[in-house]
């Protein structure tokens, strides 16, 4: 089944063009990152997907119905932790809980029951009794979560889940939304890349409202494979710096230095070839060889590199 | 309309929590204490204005019951105000906060 499906959607704000022309297909029980900088649409297009605000053009279905404005039945399906999660300060964690669950119309002891366990898996358990007011922002974002989950969501939407969390509290958050994957659908609006490589089985990549690509973590890296070696030797690789550089499969020969240890770093313009040549050429210059590696583009270096090459065109 | 029950009871709640209710009583009652003093001295207030050629003011003797007049008058237009700026006040903090959506 398919989880989230957007077709041509765009959403204008007068002359400014937030959203434009996106087209996703999600299928059920995945974890998807909405990659993009600040200002790149990702918040827009939440909002959209829950139907919170009317798309200019397009359309968007949540498990396999329409999304329309402000219908109050989808929101039995689905869950949303805002960006910047508000509550009532005077309220204590548990009370606010228990009132989103009144509000899903569950039964008094259900509610009870189920907002200690959120309250539980949040890490909350004793700052539940507390009020609102007093909470860290962190504790806001959890309590956040914690409210989305309430009424077991078939599909969840995050916005910037883990912007405002400690190391320890992200790692939390993110294990606690990779567990999730058994039973929903995670949309996950987010501009730390560690995060989504981390827990996100497919990504989209946006910038500037347009989306730039979708793929898997693990494809998207294969793409953007750098084709470049780095090596490390005991001696000094002057001699060998040289002669790579006249070999047809090279395109640039780097010094590279790292703590004091002298190395090379290759970029192949045949990266066939130079998986053949490098070595062999190492052994014929009798070079002692500490380090060999092909170089994997971070999900950061292909981000950048995305959303660079986008500002171009 | 399970809803608007949930959110009625929610916001009756804000307003002891927040002891909004404190304020609303002690307006309420200001006036009740104010109002019955007011009849009383009403009369000593207008002799004490200094003789005006061609005016005459004739009070009646204050009995207990144009305390009360005075006090409903009071609170119809005080209580309605008070009415409207909790109501405001609820519903703009909401709106403010974007918890109303």
């Amino acid at each position: 089944m398919i989880a989230i499906k957007c077709e041509n959607l765009t959403k204008r704000y007068g002359a400014v063009t937030a959203l434009d022309s996106l087209t996703l297909e999600i299928p059920e029980n995945k974890i998807f990152g909405f990659l993009g900088p600040n200002g790149a649409g990702k918040t827009t297009t939440v909002k959209l997907m829950m139907g919170m605000s009317t798309p200019t053009e397009g359309r968007i279905w949540v498990n396999e119905k329409a999304v329309v404005p402000d219908a109050p039945e989808m929101r039995s399906q689905i869950g949303y932790l805002p960006d910047v999660p508000n509550f009532y300060n005077w309220m204590t964690g548990l009370e606010f809980l228990q009132l989103v669950g009144e509000l899903q119309g569950l039964s008094q002891e259900v509610n009870r029951s189920r907002s200690f366990e959120l309250l539980e898996l949040v890490g909350l358990r004793k700052a539940g009794m507390r009020k609102i007011g007093g909470y860290s922002r962190g504790m806001k974002q959890r309590l956040g979560l914690a409210q989305a989950l309430m009424n077991r969501p078939k599909v969840l939407f995050l916005d910037e889940p883990c912007s405002a969390l400690d190391p320890m509290g992200r790692r939390n958050v993110l294990n606690l939304i990779l567990s999730l994957k058994e039973h929903s659908t995670v949309f996950m609006s987010t501009h730390i890349l560690s995060d989504a490589e981390r827990v996100c089985d497919s990504l989209a990549v946006v910038d500037k409202g347009k989306l730039i690509t979708v793929s898997t973590v693990e494809a998207l890296r294969k793409r953007f494979a750098l084709s470049s070696f780095d090596l490390e030797f005991d001696e000094e690789p002057a001699e060998l710096s040289s002669i790579l550089e006249q070999q047809p499969w090279v395109k640039k020969v780097e010094k590279l230095t790292i703590n004091n240890v002298v190395g090379l770093r290759v970029q192949a313009g045949d990266v066939q070839a130079a998986k053949l040549e490098l070595p062999k050429l190492i052994a014929t210059q009798r070079m002692s060889l500490v380090r060999y590696e092909m170089t994997m583009p971070s999900l950061e270096d292909i981000f950048v590199h995305l959303v660079e090459g986008g500002s171009h065109s | 309309m399970m809803g608007l029950a949930v959110l009625l009871r929610k916001e009756i709640k804000e307003q002891f929590r927040t002891n909004k209710v404190i304020i609303v009583a002690i307006v309420f009652l200001l006036f009740a204490l104010m109002s019955p003093a007011m009849i009383k001295y009403l009369p000593d207030l207008m002799n004490a204005l200094p003789e005006t050629e061609g005016i005459v003011i004739d009070m009646p003797p204050a009995v207990s019951g144009d305390a009360l007049v005075s006090y409903a008058s009071n609170i119809s237009q005080f209580g309605v105000l008070i009415a409207i700026l909790v109501a405001m006040g609820a519903i703009a903090k909401e709106i403010e906060s974007g918890t109303a959506a």
